[in-house]
């Protein structure tokens, strides 16, 4: 086909598409029902008029209109709203506004989240962007309260990280559970966080707090001996010593071997924690790993044969074919 | 407050009792001393604390030079945050620190704008009206808000900015509303000053830090060291027979300003050397400040991602024991919290053939041209 010939069916399709849809006005008549004014809004296809984003605005600030069909809008003009001050001043008062409905400020913020990849004007509004999260991290709403901190966690904001750690000392000030907290403090190496995971893991205020603690005293050199301790430690929690040898393996890939081969050796070890030893040999080990050694190679011989368990005879198979 | 600055103050004194002394300071600023005494990396008031508390801490000191005033050995620490800086209470606190200086100069605006290019996507909302601030605030600036007011105070001292001081003010450039009215105030204000009759400069001299005297008949300490391909040598047996350059880093380093950079930088440098002819007669290192972490593989990594090429005689470095020997001798500006390092500057050394430092190039970055040619002054008779 000639292409001028398809360009002109491609622009006629499209032109019949446009007109077939539910028109941008039927999204702003209030007469309309929720179900087709969204279906209105939601076929839009073209970039909205500056008239039609001032009337989209109207609707995401009238809070008589419907929380959800507010929540759509937001959504649909993100795109087109992210080089305007007023209108990101305008998200940001939604999201810290306690009276607004939740799928609103969600949505609000969602929005906020997806500018800081798009708009260069947002990331000069940056400043207060954090701080509305800051307003909101006492939020009775769990799900937008519970949001912002993740965010701020993320950003190793100074302000979430002394309410964090105020949590910590104190339950009746904390944010959020425990394991939660530490998982978050956890996103910053260098927050004051390793000498309170290695007390956690004498005290912890949860089984999943301390699990949380074990898996990020993987950065701690300090944390080594212990890390070793809870590997070598039979009456410890299976996950625990699981998590402590994965912590070890990135702390000192040397040490990890050698704990390693003793455990894929003991048979009195659990069968799960013998074969996490071994995968970690073959496949993450640094290099002292896998170098030639006759007499753990002698003991994984015997075990082959002795082994009743198939999964730890092809560990087994797949270590020694690495070190070939 | 006689009593509080005449206190010792070390890793154990409670955040809460260094900020007291820093209010007490802005209320005698006579004392200001005290406070420039408490900014070198490695003074123990750091030690033990986790980054943001250095953070916190630093830059409520920092900012209070803008009320006591900005005396000369503070100044390095200053436009080393304008220079290199990327967290927003830092660089917001060495501007305004900058508002301090005795006499307007324009030798700060290179360092400003720096400062603007550091911080405009990684901006937040601070405030030095209280330590340890609560949220939420109705009133808080940010570090943009407050290098566009240090361009606004240097007034006629920076006309040389206004061009591109416009061009930033330029609708489009992706500034919000409240950064468009303070580049305006600052473009404003600077038109509005009468040129004086007499500039102000900065002496370069008070940019690099203090000649490093009695170490320098010292030859390096005698320490265990293994490198990125797990040899096992001693800081001795490396830094002889060739005059040497050794910068410091750690893989855990999240300034691309600091450490990604001296690596990158060091890289080129070695390419210079190459280039020169130079190969074989100098030696180029990098020595981690976090040994138990960076281990050989990490070490060995990080440089050729940054495109350092090992040899015999260019190699990374952990000590295997000794750091504080090291950090005594070098006097490096570092300090950590349990093993991971919480602040440090940037710091590179130029050692003659006897492993005694020739020359620092600390805090501000240094130009691999001077490096390299304070390194080729040692291969002359009498260069050392």
């Amino acid at each position: 086909m000639d292409p001028s010939e398809y360009r002109k069916q491609v622009t006629e399709e499209l032109q019949r598409q446009t007109e077939s849809q539910p028109g941008y006005h039927e999204f702003l008549d209030k007469s309309n029902s929720l179900s087709q004014r969204q279906e209105a809004l939601a076929a839009g296809t073209k970039s909205l008029t500056e008239a039609e984003l001032d009337d989209t605005i109207n609707i995401i600030r009238d809070q008589e209109e419907e929380p959800e069909l507010r929540a759509s809008a937001i959504r649909s003009v993100g795109r087109d709203i992210g080089n305007r001050d007023e209108t990101i001043n305008l998200l940001l008062e939604l999201l810290k506004d306690k009276t607004e409905p939740r799928e609103v400020r969600i949505a609000a913020l969602q929005v906020l989240l997806m500018l800081a990849f798009i708009s260069p004007l947002f990331m000069s509004k940056r400043p207060e962007f954090l701080a509305a999260l800051r307003s909101v991290v006492e939020d009775p709403d769990t799900t937008v309260r519970q949001a912002a901190i993740e965010i701020l966690a993320l950003e190793k904001d100074e302000y979430v990280q002394r309410r964090l750690n105020e949590g910590l000392d104190d339950p009746s000030k904390a944010l959020v559970s425990p394991e939660k907290a530490v998982q978050m403090l956890g996103q910053d190496v260098h927050a004051e966080l390793y000498p309170r995971l290695r007390e956690m893991i004498q005290n912890p205020p949860s089984p999943a707090a301390r699990e949380e603690a074990v898996r990020l005293l993987a950065g701690d050199p300090n944390s080594k001996e212990l890390l070793v301790n809870l590997v070598r430690d039979k009456d410890e929690d299976l996950k625990v010593r699981t998590l402590s040898a994965a912590a070890l393996q990135s702390l000192d890939p040397v040490e990890f071997t050698d704990q390693a081969k003793q455990i894929v050796l003991d048979d009195t070890e659990d069968e799960d924690l013998r074969l996490t030893g071994l995968t970690g040999l073959t496949h993450f080990g640094d290099q002292p790993s896998l170098i030639p050694d006759l007499e753990f190679m002698k003991g994984l011989e015997r075990l082959r044969n002795e082994s009743t368990s198939d999964q730890l005879k092809e560990a087994i198979d797949r270590y020694l074919n690495r070190t070939k | 407050m006689t009593m509080l600055l005449n206190q010792m103050l070390d890793k154990d004194t409670s955040e809460d009792r260094i900020a007291e002394l820093v209010d007490a300071v802005k209320a005698s600023p006579d004392q200001r001393d005290t406070l420039v005494e408490l900014l070198p990396e490695q003074h123990p008031i750091y030690l033990g604390r986790g980054t943001n508390q250095t953070i916190r801490l630093r830059g409520y000191i920092l900012a209070a030079f803008e009320q006591v005033g900005l005396p000369e050995r503070a100044l390095p620490y200053v436009l080393d945050e304008l220079e290199n800086g990327r967290e927003a209470y830092l660089v917001a606190a060495a501007a305004k620190a900058i508002r301090g200086l005795q006499n307007p100069s324009e030798a700060v605006v290179p360092f400003l704008f720096k400062a603007i290019n550091n911080i405009r996507y990684m901006d937040d909302a601070l405030t030095f009206e209280q330590y340890k601030p609560d949220w939420p605030r109705t009133e808080h600036t940010s570090a943009l808000q407050e290098i566009f007011q240090s361009f606004n105070w240097l007034g006629h001292h920076a006309q040389s900015a206004v061009p591109d001081l416009e061009r930033l003010y330029h609708k489009g450039n992706g500034f919000s509303d409240t950064i468009q009215r303070e580049i305006k105030n600052a473009i404003d204000a600077i038109r509005a000053t009468e040129p004086a009759g007499t500039r102000t400069f900065i002496s370069l001299s008070l940019l690099q830090p203090p000649p490093v005297g009695q170490k320098k008949t010292d030859v390096v300490p005698g320490l265990a060291f293994e490198d990125q391909e797990t040899n096992h040598l001693t800081s001795v047996e490396f830094f002889r027979q060739k005059p040497s350059i050794v910068a410091f880093f750690y893989t855990r380093c999240t300034n691309p300003n600091k450490c990604s950079l001296t690596i990158t930088k060091l890289g080129r440098l070695q390419h210079m050397i190459r280039e020169e002819g130079l190969n074989g007669q100098l030696k180029t290192s990098a020595i981690t400040y976090d040994p138990e972490y960076d281990l050989p593989a990490r070490l060995k990594a990080y440089g050729l991602n940054r495109g350092v090429v090992f040899s015999e005689d260019d190699r990374f470095f952990r000590t295997l024991d000794g750091l504080k020997e090291l950090q005594d001798y070098f006097g490096l500006g570092v300090n950590f919290n349990g093993s991971i390092v919480n602040q440090h500057r940037i710091e590179l050394f130029v050692l003659d053939s006897e492993g005694r430092i020739a020359k620092t190039f600390a805090r501000l970055q240094w130009d691999a041209r001077e490096v390299l040619d304070s390194a080729k002054a040692l291969l002359t008779p009498g260069g050392q």
